[in-house]
């Protein structure tokens, strides 16, 4: 299998000798303020305890994080054989989405970004509608319109991102205010990257949840990378939950690769009483992969550093903590990932052979009802396409 | 019912009739909420919403933080969640930090989900020249707003149309730019019922009948163009046909090409700059379905490309009666 | 057979070179095995092949630059069916929405209006054979129009409308007529007295100025018929203004250009503003609200005559009430203090819809119309 990290052009190497090997934050997680459960072992070391989530539970949200992880392994290959035309790859980021996503109940509504596949997956969303999207078939709910991983179901209460990284999160925050003003108990959710937060939106939301303390967490996925920007690019800042302090929003960071931390502080801020507001949660965590699949991560950032991560895989240490609870085993595991595989093959042959969309619905869902320009316009296509046939 | 009361000999101006939509569609649907800086107990800068904060309390007419990114994009959120918001926007020249929003988030969530969500909400634009405004104060931003699909636009220049377009504009189910004609707020007045209905969306109105000349506008500058039509009737005999589009998206092609048929001439008006500007659509969509009607070039009569000068704009930059009649005339003159 | 073809694995990406094969012809692949290392210039990677099956042919040499889209290299696949699903089917598009309008094909270089093309189009006339009088040479309605007098064919615009017009006067209105004659010593002596006046304000004052200005003070004498119809509320509509169409005989046919507000126009103001309406009438710079809102029509065929014309049944220029014919001044037998002589004359004939005005109404108009002929400063003194 072709590897995603060797090539032979623009490593990054290293201008000052004397440079120690990167450790991997993680590593001094209490020392770092980070909120933690176990360690790369599994070990319950962290200053949160075990939220002992229930077997079934747990095993379903480590068989997401799994198939996630297959999903991209595969996805990235489809790209590289022209399969699939774009790829955002999302490896190592399990955690951070599967975790928040479990801490959550099926009404609740998720904001997702385009790194977060699992949110689909561990709401019931079938495989095949995934590989639908990234196929841009017909038959999937956004008709083939958006590019491969920009997902979204409101069957599954999850809205569509909007492209626009961070532009979502004063959506969010709007939405959760709806729901303050209707008098629900609907509960919301957005997972955004740590390059949002520079962007203005991330101020309006923050800004707005000050004020009108919505039930909302938002989850700044800190992953290292804004593509190629370093965190010490992006901000001057800390840490990116300390953002919060300045608009009277709760704020902590957690291990984003630690599954069973970002479960526990996301759960306890979900559950927050209806005046305590937002919270903002910044998960620590890395970007294994490319940026997408048009990148070339060695211009820019040192294989050690990627190692040194690699260490803290969020699949192994949550492996790990399953096996010391007896739940896990290695027969177990390598079922699972030839199941992966075996569906993931399945799901891909299926939606290859779906149609693609036929080019007049274009011009469908622009308004509720058409208007007569884009009527003449779709029929100048339909004309067009008769020209051709 | 209306908070605005109108006194009884002068009727309601163009400010009150927008309250007084406002008003009757939040009674009329509890989901209808108004949102902007100001909006509450003062009643929004130029007071249109004075009154309904004390109405409908906090949790419907919400004071927000000075930022108008924030304003629309968290109305998107509620609208996403199934409420109804009207945000306001102070003056349209501060609409731009909001544009991504409207364009690419509200204009765009229907078919970006497939047809799953949508962003039903009213998006108020106070705009137009003519108050001494300068150039933040005095824009017409109509035309970034047209390019593209997803965003109805209405802009009334009557007290009845303020209050039934903004009745049409909530209840429609796409999002849709209000353009609100300052200059017209208190300067102008009639008498109507108020009887809650809503205007038609995409219906344009022939505001004079002539037969020599189409003027297709909208917004407060088509007074000026009366005023040019009733001093060529006196002193040319031109019969100058005037259309007040009233929806910008989708606007009414019929009732255009009828006239431009009758009269095979048109000049398009709007106080936006020229090039680009919705003239230059109308002059294309015309010419492509009515080429053989055309006795002349269809001429525009707009802003120059620059922005609105703050001494001496609304006499030189804005059009005015004596404008637009010289470009009534260069189109009668021509000889075809 | 599969063709693998080189994907833009980049966003953007239009060739890339090759490195390496990882596989040889014969080989057996599987399904996302890597098969080839390329070179673009974003990035270095490994190219995994997109089926299983035997390695049939490498269209490529390592060094080689390979344009994205094309064959890359060749597969013998299992199952060689239902490779690339193909777009859903084009179906019928519906004739619903507007088409632009049907242009019809011109030869190049001919400068003219839309319209103009448009009605030269429906009198099966070639532009090119038209030489354009208007600015750059543009091709103008009067060129087409002269083109048809010559060609004695299609009839111009103008003579469809007045033949519109006219076939709606006859068939409709109660066309009446009365035929009298006044001695005319009173016009020409006016017109003798007032010209040098005239000529020293670089006026020509034209027989036709004196008589409209006469006949515009009958008419606010006797405002029925200073008159339009309303055929759907079977009535007159009475006007103040005496708007006097002037008949004008000109190349494309008869015009009738309107003269506004005679009444309240001195002489002299009434001989500028009718010579500027022949003028532009001649060089047909007459606009459609010049021919606007007529009131009453007067037509004098004085310049065209040679014979003697005694009388003639003018058609009224509907939707007005009346129409005055005048002849040219002529000398010819009269009788004066119970005389017979040789002396001026005007004949006359006035057209009414007898459906609105009567035989009386007319012959009081009449009266006055003759004794303001015969004194015509009575006009020039009346308010």
């Amino acid at each position: 299998m072709p590897s995603r990290t060797p090539t032979t052009k623009g490593r990054k190497t290293k201008t000052r000798e004397q440079e120690k090997l990167p450790v991997c934050p993680l590593q001094n997680a209490a020392a770092n303020n980070i909120r933690q459960v176990m360690d790369a072992e599994g070990k319950l070391t962290g200053d949160l305890p075990d939220p002992d989530i229930p077997p079934e539970k747990l095993l379903h949200m480590y068989e997401t994080m799994v198939m996630v992880r297959a999903i991209d392994d595969r996805g990235w290959l489809l790209q590289r054989s022209g399969r699939v035309e774009f790829w955002i790859p999302h490896c190592g980021l399990e955690a951070v989405h599967n975790g928040a996503t479990l801490a959550y109940e099926d009404p609740d509504w998720i904001f997702m970004g385009y790194r977060h596949p699992g949110v689909m997956l561990m709401r019931g969303v079938p495989l095949v509608q995934l590989f639908a999207q990234f196929f841009g078939r017909a038959d999937e709910p956004f008709k083939g319109r958006r590019l491969p991983t920009l997902m979204g179901d409101r069957r599954y209460n999850i809205v569509p991102m909007t492209t626009q990284v961070g532009s979502y999160i004063p959506h969010v925050c709007g939405a959760a205010m709806g729901a303050l003003i209707k008098g629900h108990d609907t509960k919301f959710l957005a997972i955004f990257g740590d390059g949002s937060s520079s962007r203005g939106e991330f101020h309006s939301g923050m800004n707005f949840a000050g004020v009108h303390k919505p039930p909302v967490v938002f989850i700044c996925e800190n992953n290292g990378w804004a593509i190629s920007t370093p965190q010490s690019l992006q901000t001057g800042s800390a840490t990116f939950a300390e953002k919060g302090d300045a608009y009277g929003v709760r704020n902590l960071v957690v291990d984003g690769n630690d599954a069973l931390a970002v479960y526990s502080v996301v759960k306890e801020a979900r559950d927050l009483g209806p005046d305590e507001g937002a919270t903002l949660i910044e998960a620590m965590t890395y970007r294994m992969g490319y940026h997408t699949s048009s990148d070339n991560p060695d211009l820019y950032r040192e294989q050690a550093e990627v190692d040194a991560w690699a260490a803290w895989d969020p699949l192994i240490r949550l492996r790990k903590y399953m096996e010391r609870k007896k739940l896990w085993n290695k027969k177990k595991e390598d079922a699972l990932w030839a199941r992966c595989k075996e569906e993931i093959s399945a799901a891909i042959k299926e939606a290859e052979a779906m149609d693609f969309p036929h080019p007049s619905t274009m011009f469908d869902d622009t308004f509720e009802e058409m208007t007569w320009m884009l009527e003449e316009q779709k029929a100048a296509l339909l004309a067009d396409l008769e020209d051709l046939s | 019912m209306n908070i605005a009361t109108a006194t009884a000999d002068t009727g309601t101006t163009v400010l009150e009739a927008i309250k007084a939509g406002m008003s009757d569609a939040m009674d009329a649907d509890s989901d209808v909420i108004l949102m902007g800086e100001d909006v509450g107990l003062a009643g929004g800068i130029f007071r249109t919403s004075t009154g309904l904060h004390q109405r409908f309390g906090s949790k419907r007419v919400i004071d927000t933080p000075l930022d108008e990114k924030g304003i629309v994009a968290h109305g998107i959120g509620l609208a996403l969640y199934g409420l109804k918001p009207i945000v306001e926007i102070q003056f349209s020249g501060f609409i731009h930090d909001a544009f991504e929003h409207i364009m690419f988030c509200a204009a765009r969530y229907r078919w970006a989900s497939g047809g799953q969500y949508s962003c039903p909400m009213v998006i108020r634009a106070p705009s137009f020249g003519g108050i001494k405004g300068g150039f933040w104060h005095s824009q017409s931003v109509e035309a970034y707003f047209v390019h593209h699909g997803g965003m109805k636009i209405l802009c009334p220049s009557t007290p009845e149309d303020a209050y039934r377009m903004m009745l049409a504009a909530v209840q429609d189910p796409d999002p849709v730019l209000l353009i609100e004609p300052v200059p017209l707020y208190r300067s102008m007045s009639a008498k109507f019922e108020m009887d809650g209905k809503a205007a038609t969306i995409g219906e344009a109105k022939v505001t004079r009948t002539g037969s020599d000349v189409t003027v297709v506008t909208y917004g407060p500058i088509q007074y000026e163009v009366e005023k040019a039509a009733e001093e060529l009737a006196t002193t040319k005999g031109y019969d100058v046909e005037i259309i007040d589009l009233r929806t910008l998206i989708p606007y009414d092609m019929d009732t255009i090409l009828a006239s431009v048929k009758k009269t095979g001439r048109v000049i398009t008006v709007h106080e936006a700059p020229l090039s680009m500007g919705f003239g230059a659509e109308l002059a294309a969509v015309i010419q492509e379905k009515a080429f053989g009607y055309l006795h002349t070039p269809i001429q525009r009569v707009a802003a120059p490309d620059v922005p609105y000068h703050f001494s001496i704009g609304d006499e030189y930059y804005r059009p005015n009666a004596r404008r637009i009649r010289l470009a009534i005339e260069r189109t009668m003159e021509f000889e075809f | 057979m599969y063709e693998f073809i080189l994907p833009d694995i980049g966003e953007g990406i239009s060739e890339a070179l090759l490195i390496n094969w990882t596989v040889n012809p014969g080989d057996q692949v599987a399904e996302d095995q890597e098969v080839a290392t390329i070179s673009t210039d974003k990035v270095d990677v490994e190219l995994p092949s997109p089926r299983a099956g035997t390695v049939s042919e490498l269209c490529w040499k390592p060094g080689d630059t390979v344009q994205v889209g094309s064959v890359f290299m060749r597969i013998e696949t299992a199952d060689d069916s239902a490779e690339t699903p193909t777009p859903a089917k084009v179906k019928k598009p519906k004739p619903k929405a507007a088409t632009p309008e049907k242009v019809e094909k011109k030869p190049g270089n001919i400068i003219a209006a839309p319209s103009t093309r448009k009605l030269a189009a429906e009198q099966n006339i070639d532009l090119s054979s038209v030489s354009g009088s208007g600015p750059e040479g543009r091709v103008l309605r009067r060129d087409i129009a002269t083109t048809t007098e010559t060609k004695s064919e299609a009839p111009s615009g103008v003579r469809i409308a007045m033949a519109e017009r006219m076939a709606h006067s006859v068939h409709t209105l109660a066309h009446t007529t009365m035929n009298f004659e006044v001695h005319a010593d009173g016009l020409l002596a006016l017109q003798k007295r007032l010209s040098p006046a005239a000529n020293a304000q670089d006026l020509k004052l034209s027989m036709s100025v004196i008589i409209a200005k006469c006949v515009a003070t009958a008419l606010t004498r006797h405002p029925r018929f200073n008159a339009t119809i309303d055929e759907e509320a079977v009535g007159l509509v009475l006007h103040n203004a005496v708007n006097m169409g002037l008949a004008l005989a000109s190349d494309r046919g008869l015009t009738v250009p309107v003269l506004r507000d005679v009444q309240a126009l001195t002489l002299f103001a009434l001989a500028r503003h009718l010579g500027d309406t022949v003028n532009k009438g001649r060089d047909n710079q007459l606009q459609p609200a010049d021919f606007r809102d007529g009131t009453f029509t007067l037509t004098n065929t004085g310049g065209l005559e040679t014979a003697d014309f005694l009388s003639t049944r003018p058609v009224i220029n509907a939707p007005q009430a009346a129409i005055l014919w005048v002849s040219r001044i002529k000398t010819r037998p009269r009788v004066v203090n119970e005389q017979l002589e040789a002396g001026p004359v005007i004949n006359c004939s006035l057209s009414f819809d007898h459906r609105f005005l009567d035989g009386a109404e007319g012959v009081a108009f009449i009266n006055d119309i003759a004794e303001l002929f015969e004194i015509p400063e009575q006009a020039l003194a009346s308010e």
